[in-house]
């Protein structure tokens, strides 16, 4: 009986963690997207201090968002977002127009890493 | 390298604690379902072993959901003998009253060296002496000999007498085994006083067995020089 209420408890967590990590990547997703939002904005209005000042806003919370989510994630679909943020504050300073695309790559990573996620029956099967 | 060691030993503590949650069988003892999880568990265990970009979750997760699913199932399985036979199957008779049920053999896409190889496994290499066989869910032979056939038994010859556990390993290599002791319904104050007897200290002995008649044998550790 321990036995089956253990694996009882086993499939709870499994569902409720999986449930929960689901969530947790939505809210961040929507975080993130946010404050890249920020920077076009800024940088469309040519206020690059501002600009700057949300790049490494987005860069601290994308280190947090990529040591939370590799726990659930295939490494190499972060690695692409990470090396499009890494390119974001040079874009800004070169004053490229590609920055705004490459903030589009990055809200389609990570929109996309979202979506690999949720269990649609597309997914499943 | 050093991720793929750490990613090894928790799979391995894994997969340990899998294997155990499922319960003690042999491989050839598995029910279809049992040797269907033990496959994946094994296989699911190496990707993540393999493949470093892919998270360790995307191994735990799949092995623990099948492990428990499968206790469910046969526990399950215990209670409702219809979802037992949908799962497990049910025995099939092969051999009756010394008569081959071919048409069932074709069924189970069994040969008639299959059958033999099974037979061998009981020390029967003449079919006309099986009087009865069935085919287990687990794909294992069971045959019942005739009765000319089958060894004598003591209870043929009326030979009757009580019926005891085997003898039970006290010390085994220099330590007490009290579930042993508390068995046979012993104590150490037995134990003690043989070792007295015998003048040796419990870490001088290799292994001590005894029976529920306090018969005992003790054998000494030899000396390592």
């Amino acid at each position: 009986m321990k036995r089956i209420i253990l694996c009882a408890a086993i499939l709870v967590v499994i569902v409720i963690g999986s449930t929960l990590s689901l969530f947790l990547i939505k809210d961040k997703n929507q975080q993130l997207i946010k404050t890249l939002d920020y920077v076009t904005e800024y940088a469309e209005d040519k206020k690059t201090d501002q600009a700057l000042e949300k790049i490494e806003e987005f860069s601290r919370l994308w280190k947090k968002y990529y040591i939370c989510v590799s726990f659930l994630v295939e490494s190499s679909c972060l690695e692409d977002v990470s090396a499009s943020c890494a390119k974001l504050k040079a874009l800004l300073l070169k004053d490229s127009e590609e920055l705004y695309s490459e903030c589009e790559t990055i809200k389609y990573g990570i929109t996309l890493i979202y979506n690999n996620e949720f269990p649609y029956l597309h997914s499943i099967f | 390298m050093l991720i793929v060691f750490f990613r090894a030993i928790i799979l391995y503590a894994l997969v340990i604690f899998s294997i155990r949650l499922m319960g003690k069988r042999q491989i050839g003892e598995l029910q279809p379902s049992e040797l269907v999880i033990t496959i994946l568990v094994s296989n699911i265990a190496t990707l993540p072993i393999e493949d470093t970009t892919i998270p360790m979750t995307t191994g735990i997760i799949p092995i623990l959901t099948l492990v428990s699913l499968d206790v469910i199932m046969s526990a399950l399985t215990l209670r409702s003998r219809k979802l037992r036979q949908i799962v497990s199957g049910s025995p099939k008779v092969i051999i009756s009253n010394g008569e081959i049920d071919q048409a069932q053999m074709k069924k189970l896409r069994f040969s008639v060296d299959d059958l033999m190889e099974s037979l061998h496994d009981y020390n029967i290499f003449d079919i006309s002496e099986v009087q009865y066989a069935i085919v287990e869910t687990t794909g294992k032979i069971s045959v019942m000999q005739k009765n000319d056939y089958r060894s004598l038994t003591p209870s043929d010859i009326e030979l009757y007498g009580e019926s005891k556990n085997p003898p039970q390993i006290l010390i085994d290599d220099g330590v007490v085994m009290h579930g042993a002791i508390k068995f046979l319904g012993l104590d150490m104050k037995f134990l003690n006083e043989i070792l007295k007897k015998n003048k040796v200290d419990v870490s001088d002995v290799f292994l001590m067995s005894c029976d529920e008649d306090k018969n005992y044998k003790l054998i000494k550790k030899e000396d390592s020089n």
